[in-house]
């Protein structure tokens, strides 16, 4: 495992970007991470395929974000004028994390993911543990049945009871 | 069976080269279309009569094909855990449930809806690691593996990327003997946590389908194992050993009928003596072990095939489905580009950290695990096939392991619970977890007849009522009054009686009818109700019946 740093991958997500000139940065989860973007598929090493990770490559100005394939992994659908003004707002935003690349990581441990004190959780034998101490993120496994589970039906925008009627899909497309 | 199916493709093949040809001289399309449907219909009518094939005359058959290849086969396995709750949430899940009752908005993706770990999950994988050797993560994490599926509601699966619980396993099995017996170690690559996504069904009609989110956000570890096997029997022991372990550790019940067990199948085939794997095809839809067995085979004999025609290219990377109507396998999609997840960790949840006590403890809480009880079973002197019956349920282990401990002879424990005992509970449809009966009970019965005092038929008939009505073995020998008839005198008065009684039959016997024996040791029997020790009774008998001149 080699030192994860910031790496940004093409896909990032489009869910920043409304509107005008100007890209607004909003930190969706108020708390800064450190994401590694894999591109593709992986699973067992022994796959002929190994998963790709991008390089510092992708943040060039050389590779240009391919705005369509973005939209349409993402299900989002484009104008042409859109597809054609997103590109380079895009852009901006990778080089602007971009500048994360500058750090000097050689001393610094790989971090698996953002460590907060309220990020770990710990399995001591006991189970009586100190929350506020440890932050812990577990539940027991104890059944609670949601009361408003009507509220939720009612709430489908199409419903064959007692299941949801979807259109036909036949296979998992990408 | 393979053999059979290849000689269903062996046929075909001369059909398939013409009609490539034709295809590429562009003319004469439909001919070809004809006769492939043609052939199809052949070999499905064929295929339904000859599913039953000696599974030792399938495997010479293979060999026979693929001496000069070598396959290479590995398996995903997808382990539903048995949890009382779901995996992120505290929705309760039962299988067979009305469909859409077991809800709420985190498994149902809603707005702002937060997953929350459950604690059994993180339990069930350590057993679950520790069980197969692997090397667990002290540290590890959940990922996002995006994709859009009516059954997912989130438009995500919340799993584990690169960082899985638990790497570098490994798996030991006996192969069974009808297959060659033998021992093998498999490889496992990693396990790691997921959830399972719901269940998406096509209505008749084809214009919609339909959706049940019960199963959504259920618990499931994914096994990948090293592509260690080579033949479809050992893939199929495989799978059956990776549900022995599940059911002896209790984290699921790994029905493959119910789904919690599913397994999908990568075989590839390479001229022996290369190092590089060939182009591997994917198999899903298995839904018994036996199937795995026959996809496999048919899939190793398929590709083998193309290879030994010079087509090896025409064999590319896809899923294929496994037709059990038609024992084959079937093209699934004819595109199948790398799919891309853009996994990214998951904000949401936080690192899971264990600790080596928390290991410690989940380690000193397992059972004894399936090939440490074959092994043992094997130093007590009991056969190969009794190992493999005995060990294979964990609640028919125990039990034979506490009658044992009662003192009962080793290999008279095993004969009536894998005899009698067992002939029981499939009459019944029981687990040997309902019967009355009770180790100890069972001990006592081997030794009051390995002591004599009732004789082996009267110990079948006490066994009966023991396993149906529960009770004690000394209680009934009591109130029957079944103590084995043993004394000389007595057994030679009831004799003496009988032949009395019996003029005619003894006159026959002295005649030279001596199949009579018989007919008077079942009158003894009769009279002292079934008492009279047999070896003494039929001593006595010849010795009574050529006596008197």
């Amino acid at each position: 495992m080699a030192t994860r740093g910031l790496l940004l991958g093409r896909s990032f997500p489009l869910l920043l970007i409304h509107s005008s000139k100007t890209v607004k940065l909003t930190h969706g989860y108020g708390r800064r991470s450190s994401y590694s973007f894999l591109g593709e598929s992986c699973s067992p090493c022994w796959r002929q395929n190994s998963a790709a990770r991008f390089s510092a490559k992708a943040l060039s100005n050389e590779e240009a974000p391919d705005v369509r394939r973005l939209a349409q992994t993402a299900r989002i659908s484009l104008t042409e004028q859109e597809v054609e003004d997103f590109g380079p707002k895009i852009q901006q935003v990778i080089e602007w994390f971009g500048q994360l690349q500058g750090v000097d990581l050689k001393q610094v441990e790989p971090g698996i993911r953002a460590a907060t004190a309220a990020g770990k959780c710990f399995f001591p034998l006991s189970k009586v543990l100190d929350e506020a101490e440890e932050g812990v993120n577990l539940r027991d496994d104890v059944p609670v049945t949601f009361p408003k589970a009507d509220a939720i039906i009612e709430g489908l925008p199409s419903y064959d009871a007692p299941y949801v009627r979807v259109p036909k899909f036949l296979h998992k497309e990408d | 069976m393979a053999s059979t199916l290849f000689r269903n493709v062996i046929q075909a093949q001369p059909l398939f080269l013409n009609s490539s040809a034709l295809l590429r001289r562009k003319n004469g399309v439909l001919y070809c279309t004809m006769t492939q449907t043609a052939t199809e219909e052949k070999q499905q009518q064929k295929s339904p009569q000859k599913i039953k094939v000696p599974p030792q005359k399938q495997m010479k058959e293979v060999s026979k094909i693929g001496a000069d290849y070598e396959a290479v086969i590995g398996i995903e396995t997808h382990v539903q855990l048995s949890t009382l709750t779901k995996a992120f949430c505290s929705c309760p899940y039962s299988y067979g449930a009305q469909p859409n009752t077991c809800i709420c908005p985190v498994c149902m993706g809603l707005p702002g809806a937060l997953p929350v770990l459950n604690s059994k999950v993180i339990e069930c994988a350590v057993k679950l690691a520790l069980a197969l050797n692997c090397r667990l993560s002290f540290s590890s994490k959940f990922d996002r593996k995006q994709y859009f599926y009516p059954d997912l509601p989130k438009g995500y699966q919340i799993s584990q990327f690169d960082i899985p619980i638990a790497t570098g396993g490994s798996i030991d099995l006996d192969l069974p003997l009808e297959f060659g017996g033998g021992h093998r170690r498999f490889g496992i690559t990693r396990i790691h946590m997921e959830e399972d996504a719901g269940k998406l069904m096509h209505s008749g009609n084809g214009s919609y389908s339909q959706v049940d989110l019960n199963r959504a956000g259920v618990p499931l570890l994914e096994i990948v194992s090293e592509p260690d096997m080579r033949t479809g029997i050992e893939a199929s022991e495989y799978a059956a050993e990776l549900q022995r372990v599940v059911r002896y550790l209790g984290v699921s019940n790994g029905n493959m009928q119910e789904g919690s067990l599913r397994c999908d199948v990568n075989v590839s085939v390479r001229p022996i003596g290369q190092a590089e794997f060939g182009t591997k095809v994917e198999i899903k839809n298995l839904n018994s072990f036996s199937a795995i067995n026959r996809a496999i085979d048919f899939e190793i004999s398929r590709q083998v095939n193309l290879h030994s025609q010079g087509q090896q290219d025409s064999i590319v990377q896809e899923t294929r489905l496994w037709e059990e109507g038609a024992q084959k396998t079937v093209t699934m999609r004819k595109k199948e580009g790398l799919a891309d997840y853009r996994y990214f960790p998951e904000p949401d949840l936080p690192e899971v950290v264990l600790t080596k006590a928390y290991m410690d403890s989940v380690g000193k809480s397992l059972p004894e695990l399936p090939e440490a009880k074959r092994r043992r079973y094997e130093e007590m002197g009991l056969s190969m096939q009794d190992v493999l019956f005995l060990a294979n349920d964990i609640a028919v282990a125990d039990f034979f392991d506490a009658t044992i401990q009662k003192g009962a002879d080793v290999k008279l424990a095993a004969n009536w619970i894998m005899g009698d005992i067992a002939a029981y509970l499939k009459n019944e449809k029981l687990s040997i977890n309902d019967i009355k009966l009770v180790p100890h009970e069972l001990a006592e019965l081997i030794a009051s007849i390995k002591s004599g005092t009732i004789s082996g038929k009267i110990g079948k008939e006490i066994l009966f009522e023991l396993l149906a009505k529960g009770g004690t073995v000394k209680g009934l020998i009591e109130e029957k009054d079944l103590v084995q008839i043993t004394d000389l005198v007595d057994i030679e008065k009831m004799v003496d009686k009988v032949i009395a009684e019996n003029p005619k039959q003894l006159e026959q016997y002295r005649s030279g009818k001596t199949k009579l024996q018989g007919y008077f040791a079942g009158q003894v029997m009769k009279a002292s109700k079934g008492k009279a020790n047999p070896g003494i009774l039929n001593k006595v008998l010849v010795e009574k019946l050529n006596a008197k001149v």
